[in-house]
């Protein structure tokens, strides 16, 4: 069996278990240069009480015509731990990775290790019966770090000709997430 | 032997980063030095230590970059208040290195581009707010810092030097 498909096997296995030890998910969007795209959002707790995170991300178009078409995608994860959930302004870390091509023309690959602050302006009404308690899991979230990417341009060629690393520090991401 | 020497230097900081200071920060600061992602260490009777970072590079053919850095020192004297002043000091150095374009019409036109390395740095003392916006009841929060400076600064990418007074603002969230 391909190794590709045995890695992917497994995780799929796995993913009962994580859902399984998830008391709560979320699902909202985010962006940062390194990757981007609606995310789904598992939480973990842990012993300390904070939150640890994992956070599958992924977009995509496709347009075709009978002599042309066009495609983009992205798809990245993101990993870390949110501190103080309790208060309506928490700060978190993450580290991410992201793949993403435009047409397959243009490639990238990028990592990012970042802090951050994430704001649930809501939080106060958790315990009230009003229509806003409902959103009492929805958080913003800003945050900054280190940017590693690799770029890869193909010219129409086909071939990848030019590949560019960039790094960034600080570099800028953000998003939000409603959790249930 | 070397390996266990970081090792322990690692660790001393990191019990003294967990211990010795009461409070820790993190945000982004714009000022005359320096502009970039922040991180604070506060002893508690307010003594505070600052790092402000910013950097690019890209691996192009002619591997061009840019950095800078300071470092703040300052002492934060009501820190029981929520608008606290401070006063104190701080440095900075920046290096980048450009293409610097030439452009040349005799007899015809031509361009070219040259690399250019450039550094400066800066001192500074510093005179502030830092006022907390918003504070949970676990003493955490958001703080905005605006401030004064009279300094030396050399200005990234022109090389300009400037003596006389400067500014600077900073947000921090802390805890």
């Amino acid at each position: 069996m391909n190794k590709r498909i045995k890695v992917a096997l497994a995780a799929l296995l796995l993913l009962p278990c994580i859902l399984a030890a998830a008391p709560r998910m979320g699902a909202g969007a985010r962006v940062d240069a390194a990757s981007g795209g609606f995310e789904f959002r598992i939480w973990i707790p842990t012993q300390s009480g904070a939150l640890a995170f994992v956070a599958p991300q992924a977009i995509g178009i496709y347009t075709g015509s009978s002599t042309s078409n066009y495609y983009f995608y992205n798809v990245g994860l993101r990993a870390g731990i949110l501190y103080r959930a309790e208060n309506w302004i928490s700060p978190f870390w993450s580290l991410g990775v992201g793949y993403g091509s435009n047409d397959g023309d243009y490639n990238h690959l990028g990592g990012r290790a970042s802090v951050g602050i994430s704001v649930a302006p809501f939080k106060y009404a958790e315990d009230e019966s009003t229509w806003l308690s409902g959103l009492s899991g929805l958080r913003f979230e800003f945050d900054s770090g280190l940017l590693y990417r690799l770029n890869n341009n193909t010219y129409g060629s086909g071939t990848f000709e030019n590949t560019e690393q960039w790094i960034f520090f600080p570099d800028f991401g953000a998003g939000f997430i409603l959790s249930w | 032997m070397a390996f266990s020497r970081t090792a322990a230097v690692v660790l001393l900081l990191c019990s003294l980063t967990g211990t010795a200071f009461a409070g820790l920060g993190i945000g982004g600061q714009a000022d005359m030095m320096c502009q970039g992602l922040a991180l604070r260490a506060s002893s508690g009777n307010g003594l505070t230590f600052e790092v402000v970072a910013h950097g690019r590079a890209s691996d192009t053919d002619t591997f061009e970059y840019a950095a800078m850095g300071e470092l703040r020192l300052f002492k934060i004297f009501n820190p029981e208040n929520r608008v606290r002043f401070y006063a104190g000091g701080g440095a900075g150095a920046w290096m980048s290195r450009d293409k610097e374009w030439h452009y040349e019409y005799d007899p015809v036109f031509i361009s070219y581009y040259t690399l250019e390395n450039r550094w400066g740095i800066s001192a500074a003392a510093i005179f502030g707010l830092d006022i907390v916006v918003i504070e949970m009841d676990d003493g955490s929060g958001i703080t905005v810092m605006p401030e004064v400076q009279v300094g030396y600064y050399t200005r990234q990418y022109i090389e300009d030097i400037w003596i006389g007074p400067g500014a600077g603002i900073g947000f921090r969230y802390v805890w």
